[in-house]
């Protein structure tokens, strides 16, 4: 955790935030399968990009091209630029575990390690860094408090990362992720596997730590989308239909399909 | 729809209940058979063996007769052999697990070499592990031949006679004494027998008839032949270990007695020898009468081979046994004799190549070619159980939920320290249990390590990596295979009761390991 400083909170209506990554031309396949067609998106510093679209759309393809996960996948590959910090993410030259240190991510269902909470949060910063026990302490507990979860888990820090609920383990892998204090943190439906209680907490989560960081959700929920993202892209059939503030995207869209899906006429 | 099952037959619930029945009665009779055969093994097993079991039993040494027989370096060998077995083999079929799970090549050159390696292991796995024994003599025992023929094993023999003299050296089956023709009943069959103990000659020689028992003849220390016309002649040498006459005979593979007398013209020959083949002197006799103690085929010495050249052109080869002053002392390979070789004739000298690790005095001594020895034994074992460790693991490691691999990855794990640090942690039950169980399907196995060469009878417990062993199953079958098993019997009942309980001890361990560390894991 470097950021000492408050950031800035601007309006979006205002003055435009600076772009964070910047993808041109991203077409993407697995083997003979075109997932993804041509995407051309900004996705904007400190503010909460949804990605939304029906089932299959190749939204949650296009998040993990973020931050390369797609190269765990056999036959996998893409094409066109993701700029993140003037550098092309899908350049060979890119070191993709570097990237991930960058580049954070929330999975659709908590995957917390069967470990205590506290190796838990600590385990990013251990792959990147030495680190000391007072160091340690110091980070699971800004990761903890800025997750929120410090309150109901420092009495326990040693307990088993496993025994907590499900609202709980999405936190803690918030947490982790957050850890290592990257620039972007990217959420792949991280609120489907948990309950509307444990939902409105993360999503208050959300809220907060876009003070700190740029944040790309993958959600097929549009209440969810309109409730915690400044800028909404509508997926459809690998395609980005349309993108733009939230609140436009759902009270004009421009695009009938974008229309149609917000509306619940299919999906 | 609800027409048509209106118009069906319908199966009447009784019929239906009978069919369920009777396949329960028939699963029911299925297993009770199985567990009845078990039953009865294990309880003739148990009266047969238990009271072979006791201390002396499980500390002592091999001996040729059943009253001093001991399972205690059998038990020492499996273990040596075990643990090489087990520090080789686990680390080596986890990494290749983990080769095969989590580093498998996405393309290039190496991704036919996956999958060939992944469709063998899967076919090794049900390879005979005879099939490992003979691999592991070649690739253990005698590497490939690179480093010479592997040292021979000799065993010597120290005599100490009445008059304080000590003779160490190699006994050599003895002279028989000059009694011929003794006439003998073997049931209805007529037979001869010669070189019999002294006591029984004496007796003889008193014109008495002696009954004597085949299998207790044995217990004194002589060479035994019937000659009989049905059987052929059959040698029982109670020195002589090797002599394997059980499967051939069935009358000496049950109590039997003999009924001698001498004929009144019988020549009842000289007293009785020990020959000895000594170190430095050739062939000694000893008569028996004058040895004060024995210490029996205790001591063991690896005998270095040499090759000579002489400059008649004569090549020789074998194992320098002493000097004549400067002239070596070699015995022979091919003809055994010995041969005192004047050392101006030497034109080259060229001792086998030899590579070796350690020193002999420490637990890890590496001799190259390793020979009949603990390593070679404990590694070809691993062979055996490598495809087991291996596919125990992959199962162990496939079952690590795959979001646990994401998670570390989108922290910036490489392969490797997720691995580390989710896979292995996760796997380890699965992995330990499978390791044990391989390993307990190590201690159980026979036929390789006899084609290694593992000794049914040694003097010594292992000491080194380079010492010959021997094992529990082996010995077992030793003790089964003697002519004389009617006084071996209780013995072989007894080691497979010890090997039973390894075994079970073993498997009760794996299964307390994983339900404790997956407790831990999930608490």
């Amino acid at each position: 955790m470097t950021t000492a400083t408050a950031p800035a909170i601007t309006s979006p209506a205002t003055d435009a935030p600076p772009v964070a990554i910047r993808i041109r031309d991203l077409d993407c396949w697995y083997a003979d399968f075109q997932a993804l067609k041509s995407i051309n998106l900004d996705i904007p510093t400190r503010r909460v990009t949804a990605l939304l679209g029906p089932w299959g759309c190749g939204k949650s393809t296009f998040l993990r091209w973020l931050n390369r996960m797609n190269d765990r996948i056999d036959g996998a590959y893409a094409t066109g630029t993701i700029e993140l910090d003037a550098e092309n993410l899908l350049s060979p030259r890119t070191d993709a575990v570097d990237l991930r240190r960058r580049v954070g991510m929330v999975f659709q269902r908590p995957n917390p390690f069967p470990k205590s909470i506290r190796d838990n949060v600590a385990f990013g910063p251990r792959l990147h860094y030495r680190l000391g026990r007072a160091a340690v302490d110091e980070l699971v507990e800004q990761a903890l408090r800025a997750a929120a979860l410090w309150d109901e888990v420092k009495d326990r820090l040693g307990d088993s990362a496993t025994g907590l609920s499900g609202g709980q383990q999405q936190r803690l892998c918030i947490a982790r992720a957050i850890a290592l204090a990257p620039e972007v943190l990217l959420m792949d439906e991280p609120c489907s596997a948990l309950d509307p209680q444990s939902t409105r907490r993360i999503e208050e989560l959300i809220g907060q730590l876009r003070e700190n960081y740029t944040i790309v959700i993958v959600t097929h929920n549009m209440q969810q989308a309109a409730r915690v993202s400044d800028q909404t892209a509508f997926f459809y059939e690998g395609e980005l239909i349309e993108t733009g503030p939230t609140d436009r995207l759902f009270d004009q869209p421009t695009e009938k399909r974008t229309e149609d899906y917000v509306k619940g006429r299919f999906g | 729809m609800s027409r048509v099952l209106d118009q069906a037959d319908t199966r009447s619930p009784e019929s239906r209940r009978r069919v369920d029945r009777a396949f329960v009665a028939l699963c029911l009779g299925a297993t009770s058979i199985a567990i009845l055969a078990l039953a009865v093994l294990l309880a003739s097993i148990i009266t047969q063996g238990a009271g072979a079991i006791d201390a002396d039993f499980l500390t002592g040494r091999p001996a040729s007769t059943p009253g001093d027989a001991g399972f205690g370096y059998p038990i020492v060998g499996s273990i040596a052999i075990l643990v090489v077995c087990a520090i080789a083999g686990i680390p080596l079929g986890v990494a290749t697990a983990l080769f095969l799970e989590e580093f498998r090549p996405r393309s290039g050159a190496l991704r036919p070499v996956h999958g060939v390696i992944q469709t063998n292991i899967r076919n090794l796995a049900g390879v005979p592990s005879i099939v490992y024994g003979v691999i592991g003599l070649t690739v253990f025992v005698r590497v490939f031949g690179l480093f010479g023929s592997p040292l021979q094993y000799e065993r010597f023999t120290e005599i100490l006679t009445d008059d304080g003299e000590r003779i160490v050296g190699q006994l050599l089956p003895r002279e028989l004494p000059a009694v011929d023709a003794f006439t003998a009943e073997l049931g209805s069959v007529p037979v001869e027998a010669r070189a019999l103990p002294a006591s029984i000659v004496e007796q003889l020689a008193g014109g008495e008839t002696v009954s004597i028992d085949a299998a207790m003849e044995l217990t004194d220390d002589f060479l035994f032949i019937v000659r009989a016309p049905e059987l052929g002649e059959i040698a029982i040498d109670a020195f002589d270990v090797e002599t394997d006459i059980g499967g051939s005979d069935p009358f000496l593979s049950r109590p039997i007695t003999i009924t001698l007398s001498a004929p009144p013209d019988a020549d009842l020959g000289a007293e009785p020898t020990e020959r000895l083949r000594t170190v430095l002197d050739g062939i000694v006799e000893v008569p028996r009468s004058r040895i004060a103690d024995r210490r029996g085929q205790m001591d063991a010495v690896f005998i270095r081979r040499h090759r000579f050249t002489l400059d008649s052109g004569e090549r020789l080869a074998g194992s320098i046994v002493g000097y004549d002053g400067d002239a070596p002392r070699l015995r022979d390979d091919r003809t055994g004799e010995m041969v005192s070789i004047d050392p101006a004739t030497i034109t080259a000298y060229h001792p086998d190549r030899m590579f070796t690790l350690g020193d002999e005095d420490w637990p890890v001594y590496i001799r190259l070619p390793l020979g009949p020895s603990v390593l070679a034994g404990g590694l070809t074992l691993m062979l055996v159980v490598l495809p087991i460790v291996i596919i125990a693991s992959q199962e162990a490691i496939r079952s690590v939920p795959e979001s646990r691999r994401a998670g570390a990855a989108a922290l910036g794990a490489t392969r490797w320290q997720a691995v580390w640090h989710t896979v292995l942690p996760g796997a380890l039950p699965g992995i330990l249990t499978g390791s044990i169980l391989a390993m307990s399907r190590a201690i159980g196995e026979t036929a390789p390590i006899l084609v290694v060469g593992a000794a049914t009878f040694v003097t010594i417990a292992p000491t080194n990596l380079m010492s010959e062993f021997s094992a529990m199953p082996l010995q077992i079958y030793d003790w089964s295979k003697r002519p004389e098993a009617v006084g071996f019997k209780p013995l072989a009942a007894g080691g497979i009761i010890v090997l039973l309980g390894v075994l079970l001890t073993f498997n009760a361990f794996a299964v307390a390991l994983r339900q404790w560390l997956q407790r831990r894991s999930h608490s």
